[in-house]
């Protein structure tokens, strides 16, 4: 016995940029499918919709129309992380949560058996609506016979059916309109005088796939399936978890330390059993004080070698500093499939040790910090201190082999240029070379020489808006 | 010590150097150089404003200021970049004719070989074309291959250098010591040459701006894809002698280059090509006889003495001045024209001529009509004339087609059309390259018109901050950028022909359209060097007669033609002055069927005086409402100088003609005639912002000085200026006058004619299909609905000749292979639908249409049913070919010959269902699905269904409110058939809606419209409350508010003429 439920956050789109952006909700707001003029207008509120805008609407014809529309594009993975917080506090109203394969923001959930522990089965929904409401989402809930019957109920407002034949009777004048068909079928619909579920259904099914496809096919059946399927729960997350409440808090880094390995030898144990291997742990220490620390440690591969996290997590804790005494210790594990590539057994070592080079640098990482492990990288730029940036090292790349021809002299940068007091001393040796900066910040002129001072060559700017002299570097 | 700079680019190189050819030009004549190079990219673009530039100097040089000698003018070196397949570039400058023939022939060839705006050169190509060159090897020189050095060394001998390129730049020193130890090698001299890229320092944001628009990227990603300083501008001889004073030899060398490089463009001798004439004739002979032998056809025998004194006037100064050659050219065509059936006539100065009259290149008789031949052709001026001809606009390609096939592709070649930055383009364009948001920048774009000065206060009405750092970049940059060259395009109609290969005058290039070159000059380049061009013009309205004229052979046996149309016919006045002219020339606009009650025209030259009035020319000079008061005798006609009496006599004493506003010039102003052209090339370049403006202070200050009053001499300029807009002279405006005589009275005489010439012709005029439809149907023609059936591609006439079949032409989503198609389909006779969409073969969007459109509706089924048969058809027909199905469809009634069997033939192979059932379209369904596949409808306006339920509301009809009383306050609800807001009536916007009795025209004053922007920009059936004004014949209703009405079903989906 199934008792389907459909939940619809109305416009959920719409809704994730008012709860980003709160003090919008007074204002003309859409969503737009790209921030560029070409883009359409996919929702709007009601205020844009007084205003003249309307879905469908190229995002600049919706301005021309409202200047002070305010256009937000919501991605699929802002959507994503809406509906899953969703199902996880839905979960806590059954345990037959399912995501709606094609529309976004509906949910099915199944009722059977809550009426004991509710009282009825509406006042089950209206405290599920109260539920997302407190979230921050504005929903309709309809309690129905059949999947599609809690949909289009839904849908509509209607928020449930005293029976099936009532449902059925009132399905078959809904509008065509709240099916979830593409733009294009639903257009021929109504060209065609099909206004009416009642009417889509009664068009023949196998004039339905020839015309319209495969997806239309889908709703059709959906729509006229006279039996009700089960509601699937959603999936376990993959991730680990475990948390330790200290009964008496601890401030000393090798309790702390003795503590966390615990855990993490707990964790450990669970993976074995799996296919997968620890990514990535992050660790949560909530003090007394109710400050909470947070830390991250990756290997250099994923790994559930018990010696490698553990080695991670000491060089961590050389340089970690609690606030207070720790209370309460949470680590989180993400994990992932590791599948040792067969061609690795048969291949002799490099010369150059990659794997050793990134375990290097992953105790590197414990140490000093995430961010620590560098590379250089050029950039396209005219100004000797900007020609370089230092990014974050991902993983290592063996050198291209330079074969200098001649003889090369080699310019050494400072970190930050050194005013020159006096040139007193110095000889030209070659110069000006003049960059003159980037016109649209306001940039200053600069002429470049390089000058001896004694037996060294210096590497000196003379900066035109302020009339100064720097030492960019020197040359060997 | 001194140098010449001969690495130089202008705009011409598109987008890959900032500053025109004429600023170069006057930077190095204000730096004392003696001579600079323009060297653009495989482009010789831009030579001829940089020799218009030095002809200047010169002129100023040989009258200096004070009487004191002034410095030698600056000479110009023809040259042009070419960067070859192997990164080398070389800067080939023309010494001598034959130098600059080669040049011009080796563009030619690297340019045809690649793509529009690209070209394909190798070493090789270069030395084929190096006699009378001198080549600068400015990039890629160091890396050569000594084959390519060889190769080169060979070709020009003693004529090629190695180029030192100094910029200050790190890397340039030892890329120099490569450079002349290679030189060295190869025997090759050194000579300095620092690229130009731009005339002055501060030019550098806008080159910048310009490469990034070239690559596609923003200016805080270009990064060194741009040089890292500004020493890329013209610098003065002592900063280049500093900066080469290692090396002096090498700035010598420069100097020893330009001395070598003589040519000139003044040395071009042009030849017009000689036309073929029988044999015992020279062209002015032949031009004499078939210009008399048509004076006595045009005059049937009978020719007026003045008008054979006037054509021995001109035969002899065209004879003088060796133009009878370009005249007969023009003859030939229109000869051409003639003989294949294609309407063509001559517009423009041509109709002041006698002789365009007599050889039938133009269609106004300008002694009748008191034209001036020397506004045409005088011999002070002494400039070759310029004959624009109107052809049908669907056949002007047949007849480009018979000029190149008479003057070969290398003699004949169509002229150029620079596209360059305005306003719109130039803030969407700067903008992306700061790194705008791509939503503000289309919102600044659509509040900026063409002629947008006040950049800051548009930012402002968009919500941005003008004073903010990057805005005030963007309105610097977006000021600085228009007119720079964006691309080459084509002239609308423009060919130059030569006698000798265009390729040795001008570089010819790929254009954009298949089989289309173009040269590398615009019609300004054409004109400054005194070269011949023949203007081939398309026009919708010669169609639109062409049509008519046979229909009208063919259905009532009439063979009728412009000539042959009744020159008087006060029917025809009368519609006029009632403004009753949808659809005929030139005067069915807004503002055009609002001033003819006004001006009530009465005979032919009235036309010609309507056409002229409503421009942007007399409205800004305020002559308009001058002028009507005195042709209706509410004011004196008075002349603000006795000498203007003869110009203006014409007009009342009220200026209304491009040619006055220029004998104003000339009388009132003193202007001479270099002056007077000077005035009319700025007049007739309209587009290039600022060319009028300087002509002010001088024409009024001398005015006033005669005793003019100071008011009538600044309107005087605000006409000029207007006209720099757009303005008509008299002759172009008495062609015009004719076309739309012809299309009036065949509107009057043969309505179903002209509505059907009309809907063939479209796209053109200012009326959607559907108002010219209703207009034919409020006219008593019945127009019948498309039907696979039995119409053609085109509308036809039925009915003996009374009501019009419309074609299939007019169903969105239908080629014209879908109709080839339909047509072969048709000849099986096809008895069923199946039948129809198996012998046709259509896709499924064709059928689609067909359906939605009721072409369908032959075969006895619904439009709902068609649609659903049709619906999936092609993916069915591949999938159930062969099968067999019990399912029939409807059909028709069996014809003769047909079987049963051929009816029931089955189209949905794959469903063994009975169709289902549709409801039938209702009455506002039916024209709602019309309007969508088929842009009108001939089942109905759509607002007749709602007329119930708008009396319900008290609402009237158009018609009730044209005969409405002055002042009453009056609603209506409407359809928005077309939205105006011209920029010469400070904000007003102008709307005129339909219904199916008749127009009502709006009028919405700026603050209203502000109030009610939204609904009255986006509503197609839009409620007005106003106040209804009543004056000289003419109803318009001042908006008080404005609603959206309810419409049972929503508004129909109708597309207004908007903002054109």
């Amino acid at each position: 016995m199934v008792r389907p439920a459909c939940l619809d956050i109305v416009r959920l789109p719409l809704q994730i940029v008012l709860n980003r952006n709160p003090e919008w909700k007074e204002r003309p707001v859409a969503v737009v499918s790209e921030d560029a003029p070409l883009g359409a207008v996919l929702f709007t509120n009601r205020v844009a919709e007084q205003a003249g805008v309307q879905r469908g609407l190229r995002y600049a014809a919706a301005l021309s129309i409202c200047p002070a529309l305010h256009g937000s594009v919501v991605g699929d993975t802002e959507i994503q992380n809406a509906i899953d917080s969703l199902v996880s506090l839905l979960q806590r109203f059954t345990p037959h949560v399912e995501e709606c394969a094609f529309d976004p923001g509906a949910l099915w959930l199944d009722a059977h058996g809550l009426e004991a522990l509710y009282g009825s089965v509406s006042e089950w929904a209206l405290t599920v609506r109260a539920a997302v409401r407190g979230q921050g989402y504005f929903s309709r809930i309809c309690v129905g016979y059949s999947r599609f019957g809690s949909y289009a109920g839904a849908k509509r407002a209607v928020r449930g059916f005293q029976s099936s034949a009532e449902e059925r009777r009132w399905v078959r004048g809904a509008p065509v309109s709240l099916l979830p068909l593409p733009t294009e079928v639903e257009q021929r619909l109504q060209q065609l005088g099909t206004t009416t579920v009642g009417e889509f259904c009664a068009l023949p099914r196998e004039g339905i796939r020839s015309r319209f496809g495969m997806q239309t096919d889908a709703v059709y059946r959906l729509a006229t399936e006279p039996e009700v399927l089960p509601v699937q729960g959603a999936d376990t997350p993959s991730a680990l978890r475990a948390q330790m409440v200290l009964d008496s808090p601890l401030s000393s880094t090798t309790a702390l330390l003795s503590a966390i390995e615990g855990l993490l030898l707990d964790l450990l144990s669970q993976t074995v059993a799996t296919t997968q291997h620890m990514r990535r742990i992050e660790l949560e220490l909530d003090c007394e004080d109710g400050s909470c620390l947070r830390e991250a440690l990756q290997p250099a591969t994923p790994s559930r070698d018990a010696a490698v996290w553990l080695r991670l997590l000491r060089l961590r804790f050389e340089s970690v500093q609690t606030a207070a005494p720790v209370q309460r210790i949470t680590v989180h594990v993400e994990a992932a499939a590791v599948n040792q590539p067969q061609s690795e057994l048969f291949s002799t070592a490099p010369r150059r040790d990659r794997a050793a080079a990134a375990r290097a640098f992953a105790l590197l990482r414990a140490r000093f910090g995430n961010n620590v492990v560098c590379r250089m990288v050029l950039q396209p730029e005219h100004r000797p201190d900007r020609r370089f940036v230092l990014m974050p090292l991902d993983q290592l790349q063996l050198p291209a082999r330079i074969r200098p021809a001649g003889l090369h002299l080699v310019r050494r940068i400072l970190d930050q240029p050194v005013e020159l007091a006096s040139r007193r001393g110095l000889r030209p040796a070659a110069g000006p070379f003049v960059v003159s900066g980037k016109w649209w910040e306001q940039e200053a002129e600069r002429h470049y020489y390089y000058a001896w001072r004694g037996r060294q060559i210096l590497w000196i700017y003379h900066d035109c808006d302020t009339n100064r002299w720097f030492i960019q570097g020197g040359v060997e | 010590m001194c140098y010449v700079p001969l690495w130089c680019r202008s705009h011409f190189s598109f987008l890959h150097a900032a500053g025109s050819p004429e600023e170069l030009v006057l930077r190095a004549a204000e730096y004392g150089l003696p001579a600079i190079a323009l060297t653009d990219r495989a482009s010789l673009s831009g030579v001829v404003r940089a020799h218009t530039a030095t002809r200047a100097q010169h002129r100023a040089a040989a009258q200096p200021a004070g009487g004191q000698p002034g410095q030698p003018a600056i000479r110009l070196i023809v040259g042009a970049e070419i960067e070859t397949t192997d990164g080398s570039s070389l800067a080939l400058l023309a010494r001598t004719r034959e130098g600059y023939g080669q040049l011009c022939r080796l563009i030619t060839t690297i340019r045809l070989r690649a793509s529009k705006g690209q070209w394909e050169a190798t070493a090789e190509d270069i030395a084929g074309h190096a006699e009378g060159l001198t080549a600068l090897w400015t990039t890629g020189f160091a890396d050569a291959s000594s084959h390519t050095v060889g190769l080169l060394r060979e070709a020009f001998g003693e004529h090629l250098f190695a180029a030192i390129a100094r910029h200050r730049l790190p890397e340039e020193r030892a890329r120099e010591r490569l450079i002349r130890a290679h030189a060295l090698e190869h025997q090759i001299t050194c000579a300095a040459a620092p690229q130009v890229l731009y005339p002055a320092r501060e030019n550098r944001p806008l080159y910048e701006i310009l490469r990034c628009i070239d690559r596609g990227t923003t200016i805080h990603q270009i990064g060194n894809r741009v040089p890292p300083n500004a020493e890329y501008a013209l610098r003065c001889g002592e900063e280049i002698a500093r900066l080469y004073r290692d090396i002096p030899e090498t700035l010598e060398q420069s100097l020893q280059i330009a001395r070598e490089c003589r040519f000139s463009l003044d040395d071009l001798v042009y030849r017009y090509p000689t036309e073929r004439v029988p044999e015992g004739y020279t062209t002015g002979g032949w031009l004499r006889r078939v210009t008399l032998q048509g004076a006595q056809e045009r005059y049937r025998g009978e020719v007026p003495t003045e008008v054979s004194q006037q054509l021995k006037k001109e035969l002899a100064l065209i004879e003088e001045l060796d133009y009878c050659g370009y005249f007969l050219t023009m003859y030939e065509i229109v000869n051409f024209c003639r003989e294949r059936g294609i309407l063509c006539q001559g517009r423009g100065s041509a109709a002041n001529s006698a002789v365009c009259f007599c050889l039938r290149i133009t269609a106004i008789d300008p002694v009748r009509m008191g034209l001036l031949f020397e506004r045409f052709l005088s011999r002070e001026r002494a400039e070759p004339p310029d004959i624009d001809l109107d052809i049908e606009h669907n056949r002007r390609e047949e007849v480009i087609q018979h000029l190149y096939q008479s003057y070969g592709r290398d003699r004949a070649a169509m002229v150029a059309n620079v596209i360059r930055y305005r306003p719109k383009s130039a803030i969407r364009e700067v903008g992306k390259a700061l790194g705008l948001p791509a939503t503000d920048l289309d919102r600044i774009a659509r509040m900026v018109s063409h002629r947008s000065t006040a950049l800051p206060e548009i930012l402002r009405d968009a919500g941005l901050d003008p004073e903010a750092p990057l805005h005030r970049q963007l309105i610097e940059l977006s000021r600085e950028i228009l007119d720079t060259p964006r691309h080459l395009s084509i002239h609308p109609g423009g060919f130059l022909l030569g006698s000798e290969p265009v390729i040795e005058l001008v570089p010819v290039e790929n254009a954009a359209m298949e089989a289309r070159t173009v040269i590398q000059w615009d019609k300004y380049d054409v004109e400054a060097l005194g070269l011949f061009k023949v203007d081939l013009l398309g026009l919708g309205a010669l169609t639109h007669l062409t049509g008519a004229f046979a229909l009208l052979k063919q259905h009532y046996g009439l063979d009728l033609s412009m000539a042959r149309i009744p020159a008087r016919d006060d029917a025809v006045f009368d519609m006029l002055c009632r403004g009753d002219t949808i659809g005929v020339f030139q005067i069915e606009s807004r503002a055009q069927m609002s001033m003819l009650p006004r001006l009530r025209p009465r005979e032919f030259y009235d036309l010609v005086i309507e056409i002229s009035i409503v421009r942007p020319g007399p409205i800004t000079g305020g002559m308009v409402h001058p002028y009507l008061r005195r042709r209706n005798g509410e004011e004196d006609v008075h002349y603000p100088h006795p000498d203007l009496v003869p110009v203006l006599r014409k007009t009342l004493g009220v200026p209304l003609f491009q040619e006055q506003v220029m004998k104003l010039a000339v009388i009132a102003a003193d202007y001479t005639p270099g002056e007077a052209d000077q005035l009319r090339r700025d007049m007739a370049a309209w587009r290039r912002s600022g060319a009028i403006e300087k002509h002010g202070e001088t024409i009024i200050s001398r005015m006033t000085s005669k005793g003019i009053e100071r008011e009538f001499a600044q309107a005087v300029f605000d006409q000029i200026r207007g006209f720099g807009e757009y303005g008509f002279p008299e002759s172009h405006a008495a062609s015009f006058a004719l076309i739309a005589w012809c299309t009036a009275w065949l509107r009057h005489h043969y309505p179903a004619v002209f509505a059907c010439a009309l809907l063939n012709a479209w796209p053109m005029g200012f009326y959607a299909p559907a108002t010219i439809v209703e207009d034919a149907k409020r006219r008593g023609v019945t127009v019948l609905p498309v039907d696979t059936a039995r119409s053609d591609w085109e509308c036809t006439l039925e009915g003996g000749g009374a009501a019009i079949r419309m074609g299939l032409r007019y169903v969105k989503g239908l080629s014209i292979q879908a109709w080839e198609q339909i047509r072969r389909a048709r000849s099986e006779m096809p008895g069923s639908l199946a039948a129809f969409v198996s012998a046709a073969r259509l896709d499924e969007r064709s059928l689609s249409a067909l359906a939605e459109s009721g072409a369908l509706s032959a075969f006895g089924i619904s439009r709902r049913q068609a649609l659903w048969e049709v619906l999936g058809s092609t993916r069915r027909r591949d999938i159930g070919r062969g099968r067999e199905s019990r399912r029939t469809l409807p059909t028709r009634p069996a014809m003769a010959g047909e079987s049963k069997s051929t009816l029931q033939q089955p189209l949905d192979a794959t469903a063994n269902t009975v169709a289902p059932e549709f409801r039938p379209l209702d009455e506002t369904e039916l024209i709602r699905w019309n309007y969508r596949r088929t842009r009108h409808s001939a089942d109905g306006h759509p607002m007749a269904p709602l007329r119930g339920h708008l009396r319900n509301r008290a609402l009237p009809t158009a018609c009730d409110v044209a005969a409405g009383i002055d002042g009453s306050t009056v609603s209506f609800v409407g359809l928005v058939i077309c939205r105006q807001r011209p920029s010469t009536a400070g904000g007003t916007l102008f709307l005129t809606l339909e219904d199916e009795t008749g127009f009502v025209n709006v009028i919405v004053w700026k603050s209203d419209f502000r109030r009610h922007r939204v609904t009255l920009l986006t509503q197609v059936v839009l409620g007005i409350t106003g106040t209804l004004q009543r004056q000289d014949g003419v109803v318009h209703l001042i908006l008080r508010s404005c609603w959206a009405p309810q419409i049972p079903g929503g508004a129909p989906a109708v597309a207004s003429h908007d903002f054109h």
